[in-house]
């Protein structure tokens, strides 16, 4: 095997990672993580408070003005909240109910 | 994992922020004596994974999923200066950017995110080379297992934080029985993609790894060595 250049593992790594948020996002879990799991369950999930920028233009991983959910959400590779709390969420637009 | 404002009292967050600071400042000096040709790009290569792969939560029970921290991948990487500089640098984007993680929470979640995990996942993983035969084998068995404790390290030190200066009226003893339990099942998923990380990066060159670097790389016949440029 020839040993790789610095370059070749650096634009490869880059390609890979860029490959997982664009494609592989979609079909991560939209169920909240294992903090907010923990706070919902033992009820003090509500002591969270609205992010101070949560009407910026990439806000919850969406892109502002981009009303295509699947556009929005893939042009950052990931899909907007629901919550005050984050939900990292690709599978989700994919359901009936989702908002 | 990423701490929303609100969850810990402003005392627990101007405290975590002092010691974040204090943290990113010695390895940001650290970092900068050991700065290499190498170690900058990889450095950055390692920032934009940890922020694309946070972005995949896994399923890990009914109605739970978990997400890559990245403070202990990035560590064995890169080592303990520049990785732990080159996660706080995702969790400031996503602060400022993507409205992930609470603003006054960033210092909660530099500790809890890159340098609790970072620096212990790196000390368990140097702890377990040392007792392994010095093989690629090994350093991907202790990525998994540092990796693995390293999520609960930081999630049994979120409980501390709560503890100290928590908001909620939950009592410490069932928020740490909770916060323990599912994140054992979280940092399977950590060990796992941090594993399979540093070993595909092991396999073609080792010396590019923080935690691998006494590995050699198989004996290569190539330009540099035509040229007489020794390259490690």
């Amino acid at each position: 095997m020839t040993r790789k250049g610095l370059t070749a593992v650096v634009v490869g790594g880059l390609i890979v990672a860029g490959g997982l948020a664009f494609f592989i996002s979609p079909l991560a879990s939209s169920s909240p993580d294992g903090l907010e799991r923990v706070a919902t369950d033992e009820g003090f999930i509500d002591t969270a408070q609205d992010h101070d920028l949560a009407d910026g233009p990439l806000a919850d991983y969406g892109v502002q003005g981009v009303d295509d959910e699947s556009l929005s959400t893939g042009l950052v590779g990931h899909h907007r909240r629901r919550d005050h709390v984050r939900h990292r969420a690709g599978a989700l637009r994919h359901l009936p109910l989702a908002p | 994992m990423h701490v929303p404002d609100g969850f810990l009292n402003a005392g627990v967050s101007v405290a975590t922020g002092v010691v974040s600071a204090g943290g990113i400042g010695f390895s940001l000096v650290r970092a900068k004596e050991s700065l290499s040709d190498r170690l900058a790009p990889m450095a950055g290569l390692v920032a934009a994974f940890v922020f694309a792969v946070q972005m995949l939560n896994f399923p890990v029970a009914a109605g739970t999923s978990g997400h890559l921290l990245g403070g202990a991948l990035a560590c064995i990487m890169v080592g303990p200066w520049a990785g732990t500089i080159a996660v706080a640098i995702v969790l400031v984007v996503q602060a400022l950017l993507f409205a992930d993680g609470g603003l006054t929470a960033l210092g909660t979640n530099v500790l809890l995110i890159s340098i609790i995990p970072g620096w212990g996942g790196l000390a368990i993983f140097l702890g377990l080379r040392k007792l392994l035969p010095s093989n690629r084998g090994s350093v991907v068995a202790a990525s998994f297992v540092a990796a693995l404790l390293s999520v609960v390290i930081a999630a049994f030190a979120f409980v501390v934080l709560y503890a100290v200066g928590g908001t909620g009226n939950a009592p410490v003893s069932t928020v740490l029985a909770a916060m323990l339990s599912v994140h054992v099942l979280v940092g399977l998923g950590e060990g796992l993609i941090t594993a399979l990380t540093v070993g595909a990066v092991v396999s073609v060159r080792p010396d590019l790894v923080y935690g691998a670097q006494d590995l050699v790389p198989d004996l290569a016949i190539g330009p540099d060595v035509r040229r007489g440029v020794v390259t490690r």
